[in-house]
């Protein structure tokens, strides 16, 4: 009698076994493939790849949990109703998210960059070759948050700022030799300095695998 | 200009980071089409840049709305064209392209779902009331968490339900009135909205922070406070439509059931008090500003607070009524309560604390003296002071009751 029930129940986390590591073992690729029809699983599972980031760097920019969430919205959105937008021989998908989240984070914090948008032609396409985003990417792209996050305590106080500033209050080169009082050009050497640093640790990364 | 290779190396950062300017852009853009390993070491440095924000884990609402948003018909795709805006590009501040404004965006318009408004027949039951406020006329406005409407209750008793569009169900945390217009709290789809009490129109919604738990209106100045955020938002109003917006953090977030989302935050001329039951605290804002002045420790777990000429009275939901000095902090008095209550109304001389285990207290303002307590029928959810020493008490699942300054009940609005 009391084995009855379960039988004829399902527990509710073997039908999730069923169906969700369909989604959860794609890659960035395939799931905007399923994007392009329309697929709500697909884009709930970009979103559960991404939005822990862009909300990082939304929140980081503004230091506002409401525009933070605002932005992020916006930008999922923005995936949704229009996924071609993305391609994927001109970057990976995180870059592509992160881009769109910084720029709008630091248009409404500055309110004179404009947004980064879909139907905005800025810019020629760089053929940067493309990184596929797949689960391993996602496991990568943490290991790469946790290393770069590492080497970042590793900088110095003014290559540390400098970064900041660019990334996080997406300030000029002018703005920054400004505020740090420092000529343009020891701005453009710590800017390489600290990104080499960065790319540094990456390689050691790559080289663990 | 020619770059030469070091120098092409050294722009590589800024072009990844937007800061090129457009000469440059054009420069980089050519030497990657021709040189494999510069592309190489660009997709390294647009690696190493994707690394350096932290991730933060995103309020769990904003999933559920965006999966909602998505069905809705305004999300419908756009005609698909390939556009570079991933690419890098020149230093936007040379360009001239009008700014995007932040609060009207298609994706904020999709999720909000404005200007549904429907008004529903007249005859509209209020069999569950989770918040009431009194209106202009004196009539009072009334939200039930779950429902998809609100309802404005006339003079006369005449009602105008006004349909409210929302992708979650709702949960109505505070509602209040001023200047001809209803405003109505709802934390779980993290939407203000604003209905015009004469029309029975909903007139705007506006994003609020996670866990909004109260919302106070003076003049042109909204103030919403964020139970889970931890934040303090002040809106406001600048023009037609227009607003700004300041968000104050007091407290870390913090997440919590629906049901544990109580705080109040009330503006005093240019001040702004705010409880934070979850840290005990009360924190006091300048108003303009937006900045944290001063805070008030050690206060249970404030929930509710009211601005006296000479005091400043905040509610413990552990069962105390503290009288605080209103510039320093120092408890003056306290009053030992029954239950826990959780929401406080001033009404000339007496203050009015329901609790939802059933009960409805009415104390002297000048003494902390209990004068009254009774039971009402159901769940006391909000209060509200009403013309002539009436007391409008939103009760789940049984309605509005009205009660006169003697606890004495006047009438039941179903």
């Amino acid at each position: 009698m009391t084995l009855a029930m379960p039988l004829a129940v399902p527990p509710v986390r073997a039908i999730k076994m069923l169906v969700m590591p369909e989604y959860a073992t794609q890659s960035d690729a395939t799931l905007m493939s399923r994007l392009e029809a329309l697929d709500e699983l697909a884009f709930a599972e970009i979103y559960d790849r991404y939005a822990g980031l862009l909300y990082g760097v939304a929140l980081r920019v503004c230091s506002s949990s409401l525009k933070a969430e605002e932005i992020v919205q916006d930008t999922m959105m923005k995936l949704w109703r229009n996924p071609r937008g993305f391609d994927a021989t001109r970057g990976a998908l995180s870059t592509f998210l992160l881009t769109l989240t910084r720029n709008a984070a630091i248009d409404a914090l500055r309110r004179e960059r404009p947004t980064s948008s879909l139907t905005d032609e800025e810019g020629e396409a760089l053929p940067i070759p493309s990184a596929d985003s797949g689960p391993l990417e996602r496991a990568e792209l943490e290991a790469v948050s946790v290393r770069v996050q590492a080497a970042l305590l590793g900088l110095s106080d003014a290559h540390r700022r400098t970064v900041d500033l660019a990334y996080f209050r997406g300030s000029s080169r002018e703005e920054i030799a400004l505020e740090m009082n420092v000529p343009v050009g020891t701005v453009k050497s710590r800017l390489k300095y600290a990104l080499d640093k960065l790319r540094g640790t990456l390689a050691e990364l790559a080289g663990d695998a | 200009m020619n770059f030469t290779d070091d120098q092409l190396k050294e722009l590589l950062p800024l072009v990844a980071l937007g800061m090129a300017s457009p000469e440059e852009l054009r420069a980089v853009t050519a030497a990657l089409e021709a040189d494999a390993l510069l592309r190489a070491e660009y997709g390294q440095v647009q690696r190493a840049l994707n690394g350096i924000p932290a991730a933060v884990a995103p309020p769990p609402a904003l999933k559920a709305r965006l999966l909602e948003a998505i069905k809705q018909p305004e999300s419908a795709r756009l005609e698909p064209r390939p556009v570079p805006s991933h690419a890098p590009r020149a230093s936007s501040r040379t360009r001239d392209v009008p700014r995007r404004a932040l609060w009207g965006g298609l994706a904020a318009a999709a999720v909000i779902g404005l200007a549904l408004v429907a008004l529903l027949p007249r005859t509209v039951n209020v069999g569950s009331a989770s918040v009431v406020a009194t209106t202009g006329d004196g009539g009072l406005f009334v939200g039930t968490s779950g429902a998809s409407h609100a309802v404005l209750i006339r003079p006369d008793r005449s009602r105008t339900a006004v349909k409210l569009s929302a992708n979650l169900q709702s949960t109505f945390t505070d509602a209040t009135s001023s200047a001809g217009s209803s405003y109505l709290l709802d934390a779980a789809n993290q939407r203000l909205f604003i209905v015009d009490e004469r029309s029975g129109k909903l007139i705007d919604a506006w994003p609020v922070p996670a866990g909004a738990a109260s919302i106070a209106v003076q003049g042109n100045t909204v103030v919403v406070k964020g139970a889970i955020s931890g934040t303090v938002v002040v809106f406001t109003k600048t023009g037609a439509g227009e607003k700004t917006m300041l968000e104050t953090r007091v407290a870390p977030h913090t997440d919590m059931a629906m049901l544990e989302v109580m705080d109040q935050a009330v503006i005093a001329g240019d001040l702004i008090f705010a409880t934070h039951h979850v840290t005990g605290e009360v924190s006091v804002l300048d108003q303009t500003t937006g900045r944290e002045l001063r805070r008030f420790t050690n206060l249970g777990k404030p929930v509710a607070l009211a601005r006296l000429k000479t005091a400043l009275l905040v509610l413990d939901y552990a069962g105390r009524l503290l009288e605080l000095n209103p510039a320093s902090g120092a408890k003056q008095r306290s009053l030992a309560l029954s239950g826990n209550p959780d929401r406080l109304s001033i009404m000339g001389d007496l203050a009015f604390l329901s609790d939802r285990a059933g009960f409805v207290t009415a104390v002297r303002v000048d003494t902390l003296e209990v004068l009254g307590r009774v039971r009402v029928n159901g769940v006391p959810m909000d209060i509200s002071p009403m013309p002539g020493d009436h007391l409008a008490v939103a009760i789940s699942k049984g309605g509005v009751v009205v009660l006169d300054r003697n606890l004495k009940t006047l009438e039941t609005i179903n």
